[in-house]
């Protein structure tokens, strides 16, 4: 079975800055796996590789067999801002423009996601404050049968009560074998349900480990271990 | 992957609404034209076929930058370039939504025009006889062996070449712009829009000059070969446009970062 995320030797400069180099990665499919590190640590760029929005990168990345764009954008769902559509745009459009462009968007899902997530697809985009904005999207992305989902910082402006709800609950929305990549400032929040965790650090990945393993190895939760990197108490000989 | 058709309707939708408001604009002008004309000269003084062939003249501009902007904010958005379909069917989507969404303006408009020609009746007959004798007289006297058929067809063809060819040039600046800003240093990215700038004010100037000369010949001798290969010239050159912008798509241009 191949692997769910298999990244080799990537590098990408953008305006005479490194901000990616010399990454690899390997996940394996059914997985929810961290992506943490600092802004501007390079999380998002990461992300916009792996879903083919940012281009000009040297190595390759490979979504379970995929390593076209095409084929890669078949495979992600990724947690995007909307950009495309106007404010006054009504929820339920952007689910049919959803439901026509991805053959694995399940109408079922969103119907599910928006009545779990108590959203009105009869608002427009305009009316939506930033945490319903983002819990939109959130169903948007969920509501596909992807193969490996990518959600880019999805708790930003929700507030805490819906925020631990839709944590506790994330996992059930997708297959036992797609993967979930989320990046996340709330670390302590997100934990319990990572199975892995990627900390991006130096421009590069600096620890890929099981929340199990970072436990037992060095008897501490994932929120204190991505601190520990940052702050220099773990170095990299210790991983 | 997402069909053509599928690519077609999603971009279609934002670039049928352009149209239509710029279809509205017409018709208040034609509206306001119609008032002011009927309050300053007479109502009976009013020919319909002169306020909606009058008015609005520049709207056609307006719809054909509008829509550009459009196009080319749709090749940078997340939201589009998350579609899975390959960039070739999603740059010809592209394409084929902006051409379609002027074309529905412009049929509407002669549709528009046809019909109060008709309900103008006689006096709008001799106007347009008046306007083809001085065309015909003051313009274009000899069409050679092709016919005015024949230069019918050829200028419409060149017509909608050139518009074409115009997005996709509009295209090309924007991509390349993009493309080339990512191997600079962010603080030099205006003095390199400035001089970009002037570079694509220098060809357009050029390409301006060409096509006057161009006209110049055609006019002086209408002949299958020299219109045959007019088209065959702008066909290429579009052709080409497209293959680059295409090629820079799919692996140089990023979509806008939120």
């Amino acid at each position: 079975m191949s692997n769910a995320l298999a990244i080799t030797n990537l590098t990408y400069r953008k305006n005479y800055q490194t901000i990616l180099t010399d990454v690899n990665l390997t996940i394996t499919p059914g997985k929810v796996v961290g992506l943490l590190g600092e802004n501007g640590a390079g999380k998002t760029t990461l992300m916009r590789l792996i879903a083919d929005l940012a281009k000009g990168y040297r190595g390759t990345i490979a979504v379970g067999d995929a390593t076209a764009g095409v084929q890669r954008r078949i495979a992600v769902s990724f947690s995007e801002a909307l950009q495309g559509f106007r404010p006054t745009t009504k929820l339920s459009a952007v689910r049919d423009f959803y439901a026509r462009v991805y053959g694995d968007f399940s109408a079922k899902k969103y119907l599910d996601l928006i009545t779990f997530l108590q959203l009105d697809d009869d608002l427009e985009l305009a009316k939506l404050s930033k945490g319903t904005r983002e819990k939109f999207i959130i169903a948007l992305t969920l509501s596909r049968e992807a193969t490996l989902y990518l959600l880019d910082e999805p708790f930003s402006g929700i507030d805490s009560m819906s925020r631990k709800r839709i944590i506790s609950s994330i996992i059930k929305w997708k297959r036992p074998e797609a993967t979930m990549i989320i990046s996340d400032h709330y670390v302590t929040e997100i934990a319990p349900l990572l199975d892995e965790v990627v900390v991006i650090k130096d421009r590069t990945i600096c620890a890929h480990k099981s929340s199990d393993a970072i436990r037992q190895e060095f008897g501490i939760g994932v929120e204190a271990f991505y601190e520990s990197l940052y702050e220099g108490a773990i170095q990299h000989d210790d991983l | 992957m997402t069909t053509f058709r599928r690519t077609v309707r999603v971009l279609w939708r934002p670039k049928w609404r352009i149209a239509n408001w710029m279809l509205l604009a017409y018709g208040l002008l034609v509206v306001g034209n119609l008032v002011q004309t009927g309050f300053s000269e007479g109502w009976f003084r009013i020919n319909l076929m002169n306020i909606t062939t009058g008015v609005g003249v520049g709207l056609g501009v307006i719809a054909f930058v509008w829509l550009a902007v459009r196009t080319e904010h749709d090749w940078v958005q997340d939201t589009y370039r998350l579609l899975p379909v390959t960039n070739t069917r999603f740059y010809l989507a592209g394409v084929v939504t902006t051409v379609g969404a002027y074309l529905y303006f412009v049929v509407v408009r002669l549709l528009v025009m046809g019909l109060s020609a008709l309900v103008s009746g006689q006096q709008s007959a001799a106007n347009l006889n008046h306007w083809l004798r001085v065309a015909w007289t003051g313009g274009v006297r000899e069409f050679g062996t092709v016919g005015w058929l024949g230069v019918l067809a050829f200028v419409a063809l060149l017509v909608s070449l050139l518009i074409v060819g115009a997005w996709t040039l509009i295209t090309l600046v924007h991509l390349l712009t993009n493309a080339l800003s990512t191997f600079l240093p962010a603080g030099r990215q205006r003095i390199f829009k400035g001089l970009l700038a002037i570079v694509v004010v220098g060809v357009l100037v050029w390409l301006g000059k060409w096509l006057v000369q161009l006209r110049d010949w055609v006019t002086a001798a209408w002949n299958d070969a020299a219109m045959v290969s007019i088209l065959g010239m702008f066909v290429i050159g579009v052709v080409a446009m497209m293959a680059v912008n295409v090629y820079l798509l799919k692996f140089w241009v990023e979509a806008r970062v939120r």
